[in-house]
């Protein structure tokens, strides 16, 4: 099985690195897909933010998936994404950024969005979206992260495959 | 007749270069870190053990073998070892270590 991330622009990976962590590739989010957290043009892209309307929006206008910043669960939103076969996003950084008790509370969170997200049948993709070469991580460990978010051996296996490269590629499965 | 413990190895690599003369620091600050990521119970269960360096960059680690993917999970949570930042990927695991120090000298 072939492994992708999806990682920020200027986050230092190479094709050496790319393939001792276990990647097929390694996308650049701003070079490979856009990312985008601004009204505009969210088609295609991978829509990050917190604000409500703005995340609805983006999802409604094609956005291939949503990062929901403080990974508050939200109901409404889910279901619009779940209309439009738009892909959930939990970035690791999300989790690795913080430290203690409010990584403890990001991971709670992230457990909590990651299974109302299934319970609607809507795919989610596990990236690191790292920054920095110290944000990368391998592919057995974003496995790892994906079975301690709550996906099972085999979705964390599928997510960080098939998922990972629709939201690249925007292909549908 | 005792059971025999599986084991597993990890080949991991760290971000930064790990100095010559520093190795033992590295590796109490290392378990530190680990024992920090996984609780008393969870780093009891993994029993991480240092097995050698295999260059300036790379490590191999021998873990339980209900143990090590955990700790695959909290070496990519440490991103600060010693007040210097860093990161850690767990590049390949195997039941042998003549099978990982192969992969590692690639």
């Amino acid at each position: 099985m072939d492994y992708y991330d999806i990682a920020l622009q200027g986050c230092g990976v190479d094709k050496g690195l790319e393939s001792a962590l276990g990647f097929k590739k390694v996308f650049l989010a701003g070079r490979d897909v856009a990312l985008t957290g601004k009204k505009g043009n969210f088609s295609g892209a991978i829509a990050t933010g917190s604000d409500k309307p703005v995340l609805e929006e983006a999802a409604r206008s094609g956005a291939r998936a949503l990062i929901i910043e403080g990974m508050r669960t939200d109901r409404s939103l889910i279901d619009i994404m779940a209309k439009r076969n738009t892909v959930l996003c939990i970035p690791m950084s999300a989790i690795t950024s913080k430290e203690g008790m409010e990584r403890s509370r990001a991971i709670f969170m992230a457990r909590g969005l990651f299974s109302s997200a299934r319970r609607r049948r809507l795919h989610v993709g596990f990236v690191s979206l790292a920054g920095s070469r110290e944000g990368l991580c391998s592919a057995m460990q974003l496995i790892e992260f994906a079975k301690l978010v709550g996906a099972d051996e085999q979705y964390a296996a599928y997510s960080i495959s098939e998922v990972n490269r629709a939201i690249a590629n925007g292909d549908e499965d | 007749m005792a059971m025999k413990t599986k084991r597993r190895y990890l080949l991991v690599e760290c971000a930064t270069a790990i100095e010559e003369r520093g190795r033992a620091q590295f590796e109490r600050g290392l378990f530190k870190a680990l024992l920090e990521q996984m609780g008393v119970l969870h780093y009891q269960s993994a029993n991480p053990k240092m097995v050698g360096f295999v260059d300036a960059h790379r490590f191999v680690l021998r873990a339980s073998l209900e143990g090590h993917k955990e700790m695959a999970l909290a070496l990519a949570m440490i991103k600060n070892l010693e007040g210097a930042e860093t990161a850690f990927y767990t590049l390949k695991s195997s039941g042998t270590i003549k099978a990982l120090m192969k992969e590692g000298k690639k």
